[in-house]
């Protein structure tokens, strides 16, 4: 469901170091660690890490992964604006589950890391898919 | 003689007959992609997407529906009836009387129209005696778009998406171009009476009476709105709620996981799941001849579907090993056309599917509502006809213009009492409308002296400056934002105002003494019209508005000296009733 990650760096960005990598193990799409939390995500427009103006985040929900019924994990994003949000989660595996709202010309939205590289976490084709998650574990 | 002609005619063209049967065929043969698995390709081959997304179904589930479900409508549609629900919208916009009417609040028009509004109002700009109205107004796409809205029609909110039967975003979006409005009087008599009186028995006498003059609804105005400029589509702070899209991808996620224990409903079992990832990898994921010059060919989209992609039905629903390689037969429409008898696993993954696209179709349709109730025409025409009591009938033809801008206001959702976010926030701080506009006779006044059909000219400016009162504590989530309004309205009269008048019948409101009994038509002084209001409206962005306003002007269409005057109104905008989100405004108005 992610995108998998592709890290690289943009010349003359914010320094701020990328956190989110895949997941080792590949039971999840990424790991992060604790100690770097929070983690912050943009909504792009293309693959230049550009803000989205297409789309915008509708909803982010953070749910506690393999639990059914999903338990919903209260207080996720700590924060969120149109085209970007900042997660604070615990050690354990989360499924972060995205919502977005677009325009009719809308074609791809981007999720990336909020970072100083272009680390891609998410991609939805938004003609036909309004919603997107990946899993993330927490180490 | 006709037969041997015949028959060489056949002679003649038989090879060009042959070549164009052969022609046919082999278009017959190649199929056409759907149109959500086009786009997929296409995005691909420009390296927005990756093969891995067009694999994975919960990803590509549009593709997949085109191709297994989108022949058994019925199903989607079913589901689409289920997920009807009543929820909350909101628009904002003029739901008043036009200008010319009897009793509007409005000395100047606004561009657009609401979904669907009711609007009663006291007072009067230009007219001489204030008048009570009411005023019922929609846009053309109200109840298309409803219906999408509440899941009882499909919605395809663009091209890529072709449920049938479905209510196009195209057609809704030039149905939101047009606006029609009727305005009623409902504090003058809706019809005059006349008769005579028998001889006095004491103190009391018997009269007969009838109707006089004509017996049709009593309307002061009806008005045409045709949207000449749309506004620019605004991405909502808050959209509709996505909780059933994202209910139905976790349920197609499940649907095409492993199961949790043999003989699951939900979930693949082992071979199948076995058979889903090699069809995954070697059907598409490191398929060689997905190219990506192959997956921008768009006359080979139907074939590279057909080949690969549809195998996924073949593997999910007919127990079959997918064949990856080159020389694969491309699969016919009825053979990827998921089976009507299915086992328990089999039906979640068609319900799941279903359930994703019945909640985009709403979900869409609620999403595309918003956008068009808050994009404001930059450039309208309207076209009012007046009827006003015991006055000749015009025609105004108005061009409207409106543009918002200054900053945005409101940026912080107000809370409701349940503590949920409110809809309606972020709207511009200042809108400016100007109206240019001619109002003609339309039958010419043949015995007033210096009067034609161009009764007069008009032109108007309106200034709102909008306020966040929304967010105001305790009373702020009722009476919602705020905006105060300063209008400049100026009309030249071409052709003085005329009243027509019954011997016998007195005007409601107006008593003018010395008439002969002859005179069937007064006419006043002619001269230009300045009038000045402000005006403080309550309720912008919310369903219910309360216009006040007082105003100055140096005359009306009858009283040649200067007045002031109030009016006042309130307005119920029923887009709510037909939206079933919860929108929010992105614009300004009021």
């Amino acid at each position: 469901m992610a995108g998998g990650a592709q890290s690289n760096s943009v010349p003359g960005a914010a320094a701020a170091a990328c956190n989110i990598s895949p997941d080792a193990s590949g039971q999840f799409d990424f790991q992060v660690n604790a100690s770097n939390m929070p983690v912050k995500i943009k909504l792009c427009e293309d693959h230049s890490g550009k803000p989205a103006t297409t789309s915008s985040f509708n909803t982010i929900e953070v749910y506690v992964a393999l639990t059914n019924p999903a338990q919903k994990v209260p207080g996720q994003p700590t924060s969120m604006t149109a085209t970007t949000a900042s997660l604070n989660l615990q050690k354990g595996s989360y499924d972060v589950d995205i919502a977005l709202n677009t325009l009719p010309n809308s074609m791809v939205a981007f999720v990336y890391e909020d970072c100083g590289g272009l680390n891609q976490l998410l991609r939805i084709p938004t003609p036909v898919k309004v919603t997107g998650h990946f899993s993330l574990k927490v180490t | 003689m006709i037969m041997r002609g015949c028959r060489s005619i056949i002679q003649l063209t038989g090879p060009t007959l042959l070549g164009l049967i052969f022609a046919l065929t082999g278009a017959a043969n190649s199929q056409e992609a759907p149109p959500a698995c086009g786009y997929f390709m296409q995005e691909i081959a420009k390296n927005n997407l990756k093969l891995s997304d067009l694999s994975n179904v919960t990803i590509s589930v549009a593709c997949f529906w085109e191709i297994s479900l989108q022949s058994q409508p019925q199903l989607l549609q079913s589901r689409l009836r289920a997920e009807a629900a009543v929820q909350k919208g909101t628009a904002t916009t003029q739901t008043g009387a036009p200008t010319g009417a009897n009793g509007t609040t409005s000395a100047v028009s606004k561009g657009n129209t609401p979904l669907a509004s009711l609007a009663s109002e006291y007072g009067g700009v230009t007219s001489s005696t204030s008048n009570q109205t009411m005023t019922i107004q929609a846009t053309l796409d109200g109840i298309p778009s409803a219906l999408g809205g509440k899941g009882f029609l499909p919605y395809c909110r663009n091209a890529f998406l072709t449920i049938p039967g479905c209510v196009s975003a195209s057609t809704l979006r030039r149905l939101n171009r047009f606006g029609l409005g009727v305005t009623a009087n409902t504090s003058s008599p809706s019809q005059n009476i006349s008769g005579s009186a028998s001889t006095p028995q004491g103190t009391s006498q018997q009269a007969s009476l009838k109707s006089a003059g004509s017996t049709a609804p009593s309307l002061s105005s009806a008005f045409g709105k045709f949207t000449i400029w749309p506004g620019e589509y605004k991405l909502p702070k808050t959209g509709p709620p996505p909780d059933k899209v994202i209910d139905a991808e976790r349920e197609l996620d499940s649907a095409l996981a492993a199961a949790q224990s043999t003989g699951a409903t939900v979930g693949l079992p082992p071979e199948t799941l076995q058979r889903y990832k090699d069809w995954q990898a070697r059907c598409i994921e490191n398929n060689p001849s997905l190219t990506p010059t192959a997956l921008s060919d768009k006359k080979r989209y139907g074939e590279l579907v057909a080949k690969y992609y549809s195998q996924v039905v073949r593997v999910l629903f007919y127990n079959s090993t997918p064949d990856c390689s080159p020389s694969a037969t491309p699969l016919k429409a009825e053979d990827a056309t998921v089976p009507t008898t299915l086992t328990p696993w089999q039906q979640s993954i068609v319900k799941a599917a279903e359930d994703y696209m019945a909640s985009m179709s709403r979900f869409g349709a609620q999403l595309d509502q918003m956008l068009r109730s808050a994009a404001t025409p930059v450039l309208s025409f309207e076209y009012d006809i007046n009827t006003p009591t015991n006055q000749p009938t015009t025609s105004t033809y108005k061009l409207v213009g409106n543009k918002a801008f200054g900053s945005k206001i409101c940026t912080k959702n107000a809370k409701t009492k349940k503590g949920s976010d409110s809809s309606t926030v972020a709207v511009n701080r200042f809108t400016e409308t100007i109206n240019i506009a001619g109002n003609l006779y339309n039958s010419a006044p043949t015995n007033v002296p210096g009067a034609g059909t161009f009764r007069d000219l008009q032109a108007g400016t309106e200034t709102d400056i909008a306020f966040c009162t929304s967010t105001a504590r305790v009373i702020g989530s009722f009476l919602g934002n705020s905006t105060l309004g300063l209008t400049y309205y100026y009309q030249d009269q071409k052709s003085p105002s005329i009243l027509k008048v019954t011997p016998g019948m007195p005007l409601p409101g107006i008593n003018i003494t010395g008439l002969a009994s002859t005179t069937s038509t007064v006419f006043a002084t002619k001269g230009p019209i300045n009038f000045v209001q402000l005006k403080y409206g309550l309720g912008t962005g919310k369903n219910v508005k309360f216009p006040i306003a007082v105003s100055w002007s140096n005359r009306t269409d009858l009283i040649t000296h200067s007045l002031w005057s109030a009016q006042f109104g309130v307005s119920y905008d029923f887009s709510s009733l037909l939206n079933s989100s919860s929108s929010t405004d992105t614009s300004s108005g009021k």
